[in-house]
């Protein structure tokens, strides 16, 4: 799974180099499959699109990139049959004020869940901790379909324990537990942004495995 | 039978382009799917379909399930419903990818499922189920169905296969385009292939192409002695010597080539390689309206002699279509292997798609060529222009 973080990361950075206006999504989402299987990656449950405000993640259209887009993606290579996931959002050119103030609220909200990411905590604790950074932040009534669908899930050979990271799921985050947090989150005045990091649980709290910077990429 | 690596999400290029298939063509896909229901009289069919078999839900929604499958339910009269496995949030994109209006999601599509029916007034109905991939989960199944104690149900499975088999103009046009893009993709992955880069090196060479060409979904396998799926331990640096099976999906409809790459100048191999397309050439001959399927056997087991056992295993031809492996089959074995309910027609038709392979061993090393064609009214024409 170290192996799959870093190809993830790698994916990452491929769309950073290589995201121009004038490309289609599907080719986006082509770059970040060429560079991961590159380095070996068997598959990908991989999601990449652009907008000027995107609705949600889904598979890749025709759609050209145009200067100014936000490009939100959900890359999820995988070795030797385990997955590993990463979310990170990127802008085509000077982003809006708005856009990196809305998307400071994600960045809050993955660090609270980080935070709440204790061994031994019951894995809702991470959600209450998003979902409670965006309520501050007003946006309680998106903290639901259709505009999220769940703060994180298992990862590894499929996505199973702790299972999804939501209210009301009472399992005990354990050592040795793979999964991703991310407040992947649509805001009115924005769309649809990205943010998260595969984590494995030590003995006392979250790691994060995949190691890009959380902050928008801007590529001007 | 080749089977190429499942991934987990359809994730290439995903539209749906009006004006290759209109939506007068669905209409009348509707028409000729409701004439069955009338004559088998039922009050409805509910259509099963999935990422890995969805030719069926296809065929009439254009829809295509991306992971997690989903249901069609086609009423004798009035509009049809996709009921699929998808969060509520995916619905917006989804309805882009199909002409049913009526999208909606569910991560219980078999408790949901009964109560659409309901909905419709089906509840105590005769509903046919279309299930030919054999994928509806067991659960989900039986959830709906106990959910409706009155429903009588009839399988069948098989009825939009005969609708499916012969092509229509636009179905033909949209496969000469999975053609025209696969033969790009084998035209330019000659590039690729030098001694001494890594095998999956050369994979991510290929699949990227095929993205950037818009393909749906790709399948790979390669190798010098044996097809295998990508993989990093294809790390084998390449030799003089790589087998390569290559089948593209575009706008839904796939298309199939195999070919052997000798970067030696080892004669055998390429006289293998030689022979193994004229073998394909001579099954093609038999691609005529009104010839026996089990004619294209018939030819590959005279041609190939002693390799017909090994090249039978990675299955010698089948339709080709929404499905890369649809009826017809050349063998009833073929068709259970891919969940198919039968082997299908046992006469060619004019407008019916099938792909030809051959690979047998020889020197060691795989020899593999195949192509995908269209039964003509002249013949066999290749889909790939070949």
């Amino acid at each position: 799974m170290k192996r799959a973080a870093e190809i993830a990361d790698a994916g990452v950075q491929a769309l950073h180099d290589e995201a121009q206006p004038g490309l289609k999504e599907y080719e986006l989402a082509a770059i970040v499959e060429y560079r991961m299987r590159s380095l070996g990656a068997e598959d990908n449950f991989g999601m990449v699109v652009a907008n000027s405000h995107n609705q949600a993640l889904h598979p890749p259209t025709d759609r050209v990139v145009q200067p100014g887009d936000i490009i939100i993606g959900e890359i999820t290579p995988c070795i030797g049959g385990l997955f590993v996931q990463i979310c990170r959002t990127m802008v085509l050119g000077r982003p809006a004020p708005v856009v990196q103030e809305k998307y400071a609220i994600l960045k809050k909200a993955m660090g609270l869940g980080m935070d709440a990411a204790r061994t031994g905590a019951p894995a809702s604790a991470i959600a209450a901790a998003i979902n409670g950074t965006l309520t501050d932040a007003g946006y309680e009534k998106y903290c639901r379909p259709p505009f999220m669908r769940v703060r994180g899930h298992g990862l590894g050979c499929g996505s199973s324990a702790p299972g999804n990271l939501e209210d009301g799921n009472q399992t005990r985050l354990e050592e040795g537990m793979t999964f991703i947090i991310h407040p992947n989150q649509y805001i009115p005045e924005t769309g649809y942004m990205t943010l998260g990091d595969t984590v494995v649980m030590t003995a006392q709290k979250a790691e994060a495995l995949t190691r890009s910077s959380w902050d928008i990429y801007v590529k001007d | 039978m080749i089977f190429g690596k499942h991934s987990v999400l359809k994730r290439g290029c995903s539209t749906w382009d009006p004006q290759q298939v209109p939506q007068a063509e669905f209409q009348t896909r509707l028409e000729l799917v409701r004439k069955e229901i009338a004559r088998r009289d039922l009050d409805a069919l509910v259509i099963y379909g999935d990422n890995y078999s969805f030719g069926d839900l296809c065929y009439l929604t254009n829809y295509f399930p991306k992971v997690r499958g989903g249901i069609a339910v086609v009423p004798r009269d009035g509009a049809i419903s996709l009921l699929l496995n998808i969060g509520s949030r995916d619905v917006l994109f989804a309805k882009t990818l199909t002409w049913v209006e009526d999208v909606r999601a569910s991560n219980q599509v078999g408790g949901d499922g009964a109560k659409l029916l309901k909905e419709r007034g089906l509840d105590k109905g005769k509903i046919g189920l279309v299930d030919s991939g054999q994928g509806f989960p067991l659960p989900q199944l039986e959830e709906m169905k106990g959910a409706l104690p009155q429903v009588s149900w009839q399988d069948c499975h098989s009825m939009l296969l005969p609708l499916r088999s012969v092509k229509t103009a636009r179905e033909l046009a949209a496969m000469r385009e999975a053609g025209r893009v696969l033969k790009e993709v084998c035209d330019g992955a000659q590039a690729f292939i030098k001694r001494g880069r890594k095998e999956y090196e050369i994979v991510a060479d290929i699949d990227r192409l095929a993205r950037d060409k818009g393909s749906e979904d790709i399948r790979i396998l390669a190798g010098e002695k044996r097809l295998n799926p990508p993989s990093f331990k294809q790390s084998a640096s390449f030799g003089n010597h790589w087998a390569v099976y290559l089948a593209a999906q575009h706008e839904r409809y796939w298309a199939e080539a195999g070919r052997s790459f000798v970067l030696s100048n080892d004669a055998k191999l390429q006289a293998a390689y030689q022979k193994a397309q004229e073998i394909v050439a001579q099954m093609a001959a038999q691609l005529k309206p009104g010839a026996a399927v089990a004619a294209i056997d018939e030819t590959a087991r005279r041609a190939l002699g002693e390799f017909y056992a090994t090249a039978s295993i990675y299955g010698l031809a089948n339709g080709i279509g929404l499905n890369p492996w649809e009826a017809p089959f050349l063998n009833e074995d073929d068709a259970r292997q891919v969940g198919a309910p039968s082997t299908g027609a046992t006469v060619l038709n004019e407008g019916m798609t099938l792909a030809l392979r051959v690979a047998f061993e020889s020197e060691g090393k795989m020899i593999l060529f195949g192509d995908s064609y269209e039964v003509a009214g002249s013949g066999a024409r290749s889909l790939i222009g070949n």
